[in-house]
């Protein structure tokens, strides 16, 4: 298997993991941060739609299946938001620092539409009431987390984009 | 607009939305039987999870320690000030419970000694004579108070002397140590009963020295003194001390003994006035 696949099946592990044992000391009230929205959004903006469905059906499956939820749900959230915020940011100059905030700002919303509207069709119970001021936070604060999560996603992308295989005990300049 | 309607990712994206939506709403049952695959991934993820927790919680608690920190330090301070005034207090509590202790055993004493019939006044010694401690000592009431000259001090342990000076609101107490001190005493013993006189001693501390009337009198080491009835001033039976050492007195012709009085006279701090017999002592 490629090493990028083991790559970024590495993160969304660490993000699943962040996001269940970090992430609940740094909630205030009902709001807090999304680390596999906010990896799933920056792989797409660097890898492209494809990889950013796949992270996110990934992330949103271990999501699904940790918080005991109706599986596929979030699988199918986030995997949509993932592939068409990518979708978007291949139309724009990815570069600006503002992309990965606006993404992860708007991404945040999109996930609760999105989630919201499956629920509703599906018969679940939909997390309409938290829309508002705990989602505006909570997409303010995966704006700010998108924007520092871009920069080293965008590294990893580097190391992969060179084809060469990696030789252990060389540092990263030193890929063939 | 046209671009984005022939755009056939994104109709596979909603087609996609919709079949899972489809899906979602057809299978409610599908999350019990995958739930062993969630078990896995929890199972496998438990390790990371518990690391990452532990820290978590280590800084936040770190955390939250600095960010008590100033009130913290304003609670210790508090606190502080609270334990030192509880010692003051304690102290307080403490002396005034020995005050208690001391004061109920001198109205014990009442009912030890003959003494029924006079009226007892409880007094504080408030100085000492400053060229002898075991010489005399002020209290803090007077004439005022009905104290008169002549009448009689005691404490719980014992005799402590008489009354010499008499001001409106304190007076003088010529202790039993004192050289001009003299009292009348015998041996308290059912055998002996051998009587004499007690004399203050001049550069012997608190020792005080009887001098028999009788050559044989019958005295022992360990013998307790107490005042004898031949006195006027002082009422019988009150303690004066314990015999420890009998001479020959001088040419041989008297028995004499050192006395340990039974009273501290170093450590006097509340005493008793007793009445004259029959009238208020206060």
């Amino acid at each position: 298997m490629q090493l990028r696949v083991w790559a970024l099946a590495g993160l969304v592990v660490l993000a699943t993991v962040l996001q269940t044992s970090l992430v609940p000391f740094l909630q205030v009230s009902e709001v807090r941060p999304d680390l596999l929205l906010v990896l799933s959004l920056a792989v797409g903006l660097t890898f492209g739609p494809r990889e950013a469905g796949w992270i996110g059906a990934a992330a949103g499956l271990c999501e699904d299946f940790l918080s005991g939820r109706q599986v596929g749900l979030f699988t199918a959230s986030l995997a949509l938001v993932s592939y068409l915020m990518a979708l978007a940011g291949q139309k724009v100059y990815r570069e600006h620092v503002a992309v990965p905030v606006m993404a992860g700002f708007v991404g945040t919303w999109m996930l609760h539409v999105v989630e919201a509207t499956l629920s509703l069709v599906g018969g679940i119970d939909s997390n309409w009431h938290l829309m508002g001021l705990p989602t505006l936070l909570e997409a303010g604060a995966n704006a700010v987390l998108t924007g520092l999560a871009y920069g080293p996603v965008r590294r990893l992308e580097g190391l992969f984009s060179r084809g060469g295989r990696y030789v252990a005990g060389r540092r990263p300049g030193a890929w063939l | 607009m046209r671009r984005l309607i022939r755009d056939r990712r994104l109709w596979a994206v909603v087609v996609g939305m919709v079949a899972a939506a489809v899906a979602l709403k057809l299978s409610p049952d599908v999350t019990p039987r995958l739930a062993p695959i969630g078990a896995l991934l929890q199972e496998a993820l438990a390790p990371l999870q518990r690391v990452t927790f532990r820290a978590s919680a280590a800084v936040r608690d770190a955390g939250g320690y600095l960010v008590d920190l100033p009130r913290l330090r304003r609670e210790n301070e508090r606190l502080r000030a609270q334990v030192e005034h509880v010692d003051i207090l304690e102290s307080q509590l403490e002396e005034l419970r020995q005050e208690n202790r001391r004061l109920n055993e001198l109205l014990g004493l009442k009912a030890r000694l003959d003494v029924a019939s006079r009226r007892l006044l409880a007094a504080r010694v408030i100085g000492r004579n400053p060229d002898d401690w075991f010489s005399y000592v002020m209290i803090d009431c007077g004439k005022r108070d009905g104290v008169e000259r002549g009448m009689v001090v005691i404490t719980a342990q014992g005799l402590v002397g008489r009354v010499t000076s008499v001001a409106s609101h304190a007076a003088t107490v010529m202790l039993l140590t004192d050289p001009q001190s003299g009292v009348g005493a015998r041996v308290q013993r059912e055998s002996s009963q051998a009587q004499g006189v007690v004399l203050g001693q001049k550069g012997r501390g608190d020792l005080l020295k009887m001098k028999f009337f009788l050559h044989d009198a019958d005295v022992r080491r360990g013998d307790r003194i107490v005042t004898s009835s031949l006195g006027e001033v002082f009422p019988s039976g009150i303690p004066i001390g314990i015999v420890t050492e009998v001479v020959d007195g001088e040419g041989g012709l008297v028995r004499e003994a050192w006395v340990k009085p039974l009273v501290a006279f170093n450590r006097l701090e509340e005493v008793l006035v007793l009445g004259a017999r029959g009238r208020e002592g206060g």
